[in-house]
């Protein structure tokens, strides 16, 4: 029998309520969703909807209050190394005495056991990475030497270097330039390409609508999700945004 | 010329250099994860914990550097429980730890009557008595932290660099950053006999903070803070012999001139990138 391996969901949310347990109400109730193999997802809502919340969820870091977060319908926590996460710049610290390719290498560790170094493959998936990201020339610069839009893609060089199944990214496009941007966006079509899941959080909705295919629409529930003609509607977006909001 | 070369005629004083040099370097590798974590609270704070556990073995008559490593070890691991409640940051956590152990320390010492001269040691460390066992603890334990570090150098980076990506990659980031916090201790320990636990927070900071200004790597600035604090431990201790001055202090004061000049330096030469097109 042959089991068509996109056709199985990697990521598979069930009647989960996500959020800290200190909070009085949960960031995202009553959450269930599946994403497969290639999807390339934008996750939008307002500030506070629970687009952090969900991803954190999802790479692991917030343990799923009520339900079920499966990633390879496993529990997360049981598949180390297949998903990547790309947190927000804030939570960086950009001092750091670290070159840029030292920070690609990192993709690398779950993969070399800490008593040895990095073989040549990892060195070479390296260099890869830094040269698709288009930041070689950097590559050995302090990371707190390079510009917003260098270290956004430092950062997506190392989740290249990782070859993760699960991509998750929070406002990667916050505070970049243009060719950063239009670099990401590429690299994206190649992660879609090796079969990767992507969740894009972002509130650039003219972005979203010129380059994803899929779109989740939240607001502490899910509101939408599908197509971008189907979700990217006047109506929907109300709902997650209220009456007055303008949206493009 | 014999004048300049006298301080090495003596035993003791070259158990001391060895103690001085050993020190500056453990306390300057260790020191730049708590410079790049902006932990220099922490310092201060394990540095002073050390109270109880002196006095306690003073008090029944134990090895008081041992007691003084028991004493840290405990706090740095109660430090490290208590602010992994989500309800206590770890400056909190720190803040009630360290000074419930002095309290306890200052309870307990003020029950010796004959403590006053064994007291200015741990403040402010006495390198010229350190005894042969004194140094070999100092090296043996010195030499422990160093190859903890090397050895487990990628799990202290990632952790100390971006501890979600540590999260990420199932790594067990409690009991890193515990095992960085009993290292710290112990580094601290050993500081004692040679600069004091009142200064030695100078020696685990400025010897990295100098060296941070200067390096792109970390293993790198590990490498600069060893050399800039192996050297301040030298020549700190070399001029305490001739101007007759405090050994910890002088150390101190010699490693702070390292961060003076090479501060002044960049403010001189700042540095700069090739421009690259990118």
């Amino acid at each position: 029998m042959n089991i068509d391996l996109s056709q199985m969901p990697i990521i598979q949310i069930e009647g989960a309520d996500l959020g800290y347990r200190t909070d009085a109400e949960p960031a995202l109730k009553d959450i269930t969703i599946s994403f497969y193999p290639g999807d390339m997802v934008a996750v939008i809502g307002p500030n506070g909807a629970g687009k952090s919340t969900m991803m954190k969820s999802i790479v692991g870091l917030i343990p799923p209050l009520k339900g079920k977060v499966n990633v390879h319908g496993e529990l997360h926590g049981a598949h180390p190394d297949c998903v990547s996460y790309i947190p927000q710049r804030e939570s960086i610290d950009w001092n750091y005495p670290i070159t840029v390719r030292e920070v690609v290498m990192m993709g690398r560790y779950g993969k070399i056991p800490f008593y040895k170094s990095p073989s040549e493959k990892d060195q070479k998936t390296v260099e890869d990475a830094l040269k698709r990201m288009e930041i070689t020339a950097l590559a050995d610069r302090k990371i707190r030497d390079c510009s917003g839009g260098q270290q956004q893609r430092v950062f997506l060089a190392r989740s290249l270097a990782q070859e993760p199944h699960i991509l998750l990214m929070d406002e990667p496009f916050n505070a970049v330039d243009l060719a950063t941007e239009k670099i990401i966006l590429d690299n994206l079509r190649v992660f879609k390409e090796r079969h990767v899941t992507t969740l894009v959080a972002t509130h650039d909705l003219s972005l979203v609508s010129e380059n994803f295919e899929k779109v989740l629409l939240l607001n502490k529930r899910i509101i939408a999700y599908g197509n971008r003609e189907e979700v990217l509607t006047d109506k929907k977006l109300q709902l997650a945004y209220g009456k007055k909001a303008i949206y493009f | 010329m014999a004048v300049l070369l006298e301080p090495f005629q003596y035993d003791f004083m070259l158990r001391s250099f060895a103690a001085a040099i050993m020190v500056g370097i453990v306390c300057s590798v260790i020191g730049t994860y708590m410079v790049v974590r902006s932990m220099a609270f922490l310092g201060d704070a394990l540095a002073h914990a050390v109270l109880p556990g002196v006095a306690v073995a003073y008090i029944f008559g134990g090895n008081i550097t041992f007691g003084a490593m028991i004493a840290s070890i405990v706090v740095a691991i109660g430090i490290s429980v208590l602010s992994d409640q989500e309800e206590i940051k770890e400056d909190t956590a720190i803040g009630i730890f360290f000074t419930a152990a002095l309290a306890l320390g200052i309870a307990l010492i003020s029950t010796i009557r004959t403590y006053a001269v064994d007291l200015t040691h741990v403040l402010f460390g006495n390198v010229l008595g350190v005894t042969t066992d004194d140094i070999r603890f100092i090296l043996i334990t010195g030499a422990i932290v160093l190859l903890a570090v090397t050895v487990f150098y990628r799990f202290f980076q990632v952790v100390t660099f971006d501890p979600v990506m540590a999260k990420t990659l199932r790594w067990n980031v409690k009991l890193i950053r515990t095992g960085l916090l009993v290292l710290i201790a112990c580094t601290i320990t050993i500081s004692i006999n040679t600069v004091g636990s009142g200064l030695v927070t100078a020696m685990l900071i400025t010897p990295a903070a100098t060296a941070l200004m200067f390096t792109k790597k970390l293993y790198t600035t590990m490498l600069a803070a060893a050399g800039i604090g192996a050297l301040s431990g030298f020549l700190g201790l070399y001029l305490s012999y001739f101007l007759n001055i405090s050994s910890g202090a002088a150390i101190v004061l010699v490693a702070t001139l390292f961060f003076i000049i090479v501060y002044f330096y960049r403010k001189l030469f700042p540095y700069r990138n090739k421009k690259i097109e990118a």
